[in-house]
């Protein structure tokens, strides 16, 4: 199978979100990263986690986005599998990023998306379908602050 | 039930993703660049049409809304934040996690460090919430209840706007048409 074109993947992309909002609620992914911790802190740290203000906004039960955020990798490994072209695209371009650059990245990605409350899925996916002014905000700060990055990086590593 | 449905969406989410090629960091860098608007064109079709599905759907009062709160300050900086993570990572929370499979081990250092991102803001939670939730917070505010539209009709317009903007996009940046052969330069090869 082929790679999909932008048209093909968005359409499905938007049926799923509609599924996604009609059968169950709007998708999102960052989430689970900080109620993962709390719900791995929690046995170790229970004064800690209690303690602390943030983690009781969070579901410290496993839900349904942890499922949600479980079934990526697992549907990504089927394209992979399905796909022709095994040194497909997501292997190539880290090569010039070291792992200390990549997890930094990661560090701020997930330390903005909590401060925002929602990531590319959760803010712009969702929320800008859902006409939320948070959503259009978010994406617009997004490139504001990714747009520059970028230009810069890729003037120091081609 | 609803854990079930989970598994089943994020794995066509997960699928989607990576079928489509925006599991790549070559991909968003690119969009961040503004050099490859593959990954800028498939969102906000997909943004388009869920807004002209879902408002229709939503008169019938079958679609379950989850508005997040706009607290101005909070939102921006944190999305500036998110920005700069994006284009030093290569990837956003669900994109990465697309790239896993067959990816190599260095994307587990971005999902380590999303980890690492979430603790320090748990830590940090306290003290910035004053600062940057607080204030300026409007709630969970639409652009029809900000603006005094209809729902559904903003709802459609919007997506039907989106959409229009995708197919611009595409036609000013795709590589141009193949150009008409110089026919003085045949003979010359």
């Amino acid at each position: 199978m082929r790679q999909w074109t932008w048209w093909q993947g968005g359409i499905a992309l938007g049926i799923l979100s509609t599924l996604s909002m009609v059968l169950v609620r709007p998708m999102g992914v960052s989430t689970f990263f900080p109620s993962t911790l709390g719900i791995v802190l929690k046995p170790l740290f229970p004064r800690f986690v209690e303690a602390n203000a943030y983690f009781q906004t969070v579901p410290l039960t496993i839900g349904w986005e942890h499922l949600l955020v479980l079934g990526i990798p697992l549907g990504a490994f089927l394209a992979y599998k399905l796909s022709d072209d095994k040194s497909s695209a997501a292997g190539t371009g880290l090569a010039t990023t070291s792992p200390l650059l990549t997890f930094t990245g990661g560090f701020l990605i997930l330390f903005g998306a909590r401060m925002a409350g929602g990531c590319t899925t959760g803010h712009v996916l969702s929320g800008m379908s859902q006409l939320s002014v948070a959503g259009f905000l978010f994406a617009t700060a997004v490139f504001a602050g990714g747009i520059p990055t970028a230009m810069l990086l890729k003037r120091r590593l081609g | 039930m609803e854990l079930l449905l989970g598994l089943v969406i994020g794995t066509a989410f997960g699928f989607i993703l990576r079928r489509s090629g925006v599991a790549s960091n070559a991909c968003i860098r690119g969009a961040l660049s503004l050099t490859d608007f593959h990954m800028l064109k498939l969102l906000l079709t997909a943004v388009g049409v869920t807004l002209i599905l879902v408002f229709p759907l939503s008169t019938l009062g079958i679609v379950n809304f989850s508005i997040k709160s706009t607290y101005v300050l909070g939102v921006v900086i944190g999305g500036l934040i998110f920005g700069v993570g994006v284009a030093v990572a290569g990837f956003c929370p669900g994109t990465v996690l697309a790239a896993l499979p067959g990816g190599g081990r260095r994307f587990w250092w971005a999902v380590a460090g999303g980890f690492a991102g979430s603790f320090a803001y748990a830590l940090l939670y306290e003290p910035l919430e004053p600062l940057l939730i607080r204030p300026l917070n409007f709630g969970k505010l639409t652009l029809p209840e900000l603006l005094g539209l209809d729902p559904a009709l903003t709802g459609v317009g919007t997506g039907i706007l989106l959409l229009a903007a995708v197919v611009l996009l595409d036609r000013v940046t795709s590589p141009k048409q193949m150009q008409i052969p110089d026919l003085s330069q045949i003979g010359r090869r």
